[in-house]
């Protein structure tokens, strides 16, 4: 492998995993604060690329306004979800699983007849590409990097050093304690399932003028969240962000290496993780039931 | 008291959001289509004769996959054809009129949707002709169907799978696996010390029919095969593909698209791997999908054979009447004219000389008619002429050569690059499949 090679690769993979970690930090702040399992995640990823698209293609608003729109479109509607449908299946795991399924479903199939299966686009934001000691890299990508990585300081300045953010962990260590303390759980509940869905919501219309849009693209990034989770641990953000890191790494050299078989080896990894430390790189035992 | 001033001033953005969000919602609804008017009745003659009998229905079936958007355009473009057709004045067959009602089914692009679209024809609408499939799986869940029901099906799928000599009623009308020596001479043409290539296609039946053709074309002008790459229809991100298609260096990159969007996508992805060599693709660029997804600089050199020589400035489209008319009646009904269509309508225009050669409507001896002898027929990429298939031990006229039109991307506009007649395509089958002679016989 060429220097050249290297750098590209360890681009693309660092790119995608920082998109891996935006969408697991989201999955794993829901899941840890508000116990839910939210397999509509996927589809807040999508619908955010599609509020981007509407916002810069059909309105023509400028990119940046179109991702903070974007942003605060799957927020509200993340807010609104929690209202109507998890709030009331909050505490049944099994309950809260089969309701987000069947949102999955409505979302996706409510994209496909509102917005067609036809793929639509952004055009680039960030064209071109930039030479750094001979070596070409593609803008947008770096751009990408940057940008996420400010996103998840940004979140971790909030989780660490704001009332707002004790009060989520407050809830997520012990709900009844955090009640006594006064803090509105109920509160807390809906702002990080608005805060976890437009997460994903920002990765989609992050990626929206890199990729193309259309009502199936959640599925897959699920799929592999789901396992990014899996791996650093159910309900830990620094487990997302490592994971994540690592499968957007593992999926960019392992393509170079053994084609289209990359992702078994993802999943063989994570079979291992589930054969031996179920709980992941972060979690607690007691969360993977042991 | 904080946490609900906090609900409050939520509640409050939620609220505005709604408001703001509000005309992008209803821009985004689906339009609403004006049933065209009803035809206008003609005026009485002034002498009363009998009136001329009202022409019988004759029903055709299409099967396409309505969730890409070539299936979409290729249904828009047919019932575009046949309502034509209709208007003026229907098939005839042995002095009786008929217009054609078109009945569509989705396959989704699947070999089950096909053979479940296909029953569905037969057995419940009792179609005797099917034209238009053009997904390779669907054709493959097709033909079992039409073939025991002694059903016409002529397609547009780009699979060998579809031929078998033991089949008198599947015929293709698009041409595919052994066309693709044009496109390697027109590579040539645009870069003539091609030592080295990758294919990039589809990884279906589609995709693997090119890159069987590109491998042999490839053998014989003497291009050594570097590496072959296959995505999946579901496909957006080809960063990997392409990066590492890129760090092998080929001279020369054979893409075998599924739709402008993928084509945009590789495209832009190559360019941000660092690839500015030849890529030559055997579909026409869909510009609104690919100015959609890519940039003027990724698709700057991008070369192709197109299906619709309208879009070049200068070129062939005065000696493409098909084009210029199917554009035509395109754009009097749906505006801007994007070209997707004009890939996938040969079926119609094969349909009708058959008819209009057998002068019949049994499916039978229209299926003779049609395997028996070369029958060239326009279509919107020019003179399209049936031929038999030596190479995989068809002896009949089953499988079709077209003129092929060539452009190339300069400055996000399609400039005409070449063309290269019947004669010369054929020329170049027989140079890279062999069985000199027997592909066709002039009659």
């Amino acid at each position: 492998m060429t220097a050249t090679l290297l750098v590209q690769v360890l681009v693309n993979g660092l790119q995608r995993g920082m998109i891996f970690v935006l969408v697991a930090s989201g999955l794993v702040l829901i899941l840890g604060v508000a116990k839910i399992f939210n397999f509509a995640h996927g589809e807040f990823y999508m619908l955010g690329a599609y509020a981007a698209f509407f916002a810069c293609c059909i309105a023509g608003l400028n990119y940046a306004l179109g991702l903070i729109l974007a942003v605060l479109a799957i927020a509200l509607l993340g807010g609104l979800t929690y209202t109507a449908v998890f709030r009331h299946i909050r505490s049944n795991i099994l309950l809260g699983a089969a309701a987000t399924m069947g949102l999955s479903l409505i979302f996706r199939q409510g994209a496909l007849v509102l917005f067609g299966s036809l793929q639509k686009g952004i055009p680039s934001v960030f064209p071109g590409l930039i030479t750094v000691a001979g070596i070409s890299l593609p803008v947008e990508r770096l751009v990408i990097i940057m940008l996420t990585l400010l996103i998840m300081s940004a979140l971790y300045f909030v989780l660490m050093k704001t009332k707002l953010g004790k009060s989520i962990r407050a809830v997520m260590a012990d709900e009844e304690a955090a009640s006594l303390q006064g803090i509105d759980s109920n509160l807390i509940y809906l702002i990080t399932v608005a805060i976890g869905c437009s997460l994903a919501g920002l990765a989609g219309a992050i990626m929206a003028p890199v990729y193309a849009i259309f009502p199936d693209m959640g599925e897959a990034m699920l799929m592999i969240v789901l396992l990014v989770i899996i791996v650093g641990g159910l309900e830990s953000l620094n487990g997302a962000v490592i994971a994540g890191l690592a499968a957007g790494l593992l999926l960019s050299f392992g393509y170079q290496f053994i084609g289209v078989y990359n992702e078994i080896v993802v999943f063989l990894i994570v079979a291992a993780f589930l054969l031996f430390r179920p709980w992941g790189l972060f979690g607690h035992p007691h969360e993977a039931g042991w | 008291m904080k946490t609900k001033r906090l609900l409050a001033l939520f509640c409050s953005f939620c609220f505005i959001l709604i408001l703001v969000a509000l005309p992008f919602l209803t821009g985004c609804a689906p339009k609403e289509v004006t049933p065209p008017a009803p035809p206008t009745t003609p005026a009485p003659p002034t002498t009363p004769t009998p009136p001329a009998p009202p022409p019988e229905i004759l029903k055709v079936g299409t099967i396409l996959p309505l969730n890409n958007p070539w299936g979409v355009e290729a249904d828009k473009c047919l019932r575009l054809l046949f309502d034509n057709l209709n208007a003026t004045g229907g098939l005839e067959v042995q002095g009786k009129k008929y217009n054609v009602q078109l009945i569509t089914y989705d396959d989704k692009y699947t070999l089950d949707g096909g053979k479940a679209a296909a029953e569905r024809l037969v057995y419940e609408d009792k179609v005797k002709f099917i034209v238009g499939p053009l997904a390779s799986s669907s054709v493959l869940g097709i033909i079992p169907v039409t073939e025991a029901e002694k059903v016409l099906l002529i397609h547009s799928s780009s699979t060998d799978q579809a031929f078998n000599p033991n089949y008198r009623y599947t015929f293709r009308s698009m041409p595919a696996k052994a066309s693709v020596s044009a496109m390697y001479t027109f590579a040539l043409k645009m870069n003539p010390n091609i030592k080295t290539q990758s294919i990039v296609a589809s990884d279906d039946a589609f995709g693997h029919g090119y890159v069987d053709g590109g491998h042999a074309c490839g053998k014989t002008f003497g291009i050594t095969d570097v590496s072959d790459f296959f995505y999946t229809m579901q496909t957006t991100d080809f960063t990997d593909l392409a990066t590492k298609a890129a760090s092998l260096k080929p001279d020369f990159i054979f893409f075998v698209g599924t739709t402008g969007t993928t084509a945009g996508l590789v495209m832009k992805a190559l360019y941000d791997a660092g690839w500015h060599g030849l890529v030559v693709s055997g579909s026409s660029p869909v510009w609104n999908e690919i100015k959609a997804v890519s940039t003027p600089e990724a698709m700057e050199g991008f070369c192709y054979q197109t299906r619709d020589p309208t879009v070049f400035p200068t070129g062939p489209a005065k000696d493409r009447p098909a084009a210029v008319e199917l554009r035509k009646l395109y754009e009097a009904k749906y505006g801007t004219w994007n070209g997707v269509g004009a890939m996938w309508v040969n079926s119609y225009y094969l349909f009708v000389e058959a008819i209009k050669k057998a002068n019949s409507l049994d499916p039978g001896r229209i299926s003779a008619i049609l395997g028996a002898a070369p029958i060239s027929y326009p279509t919107p990429m020019g003179q399209c002429t049936t031929i038999r298939r030596p190479d995989i031990g068809i002896t009949q006229y089953m499988d079709c050569l077209a003129e092929a039109d060539f452009g190339v991307v300069k400055n996000m506009q399609e400039a005409y690059a070449a063309s290269l007649t019947f004669e010369e395509v054929l020329a170049g089958v027989e140079m890279v499949f062999g069985y000199k002679g027997e592909w066709y016989t002039k009659e």
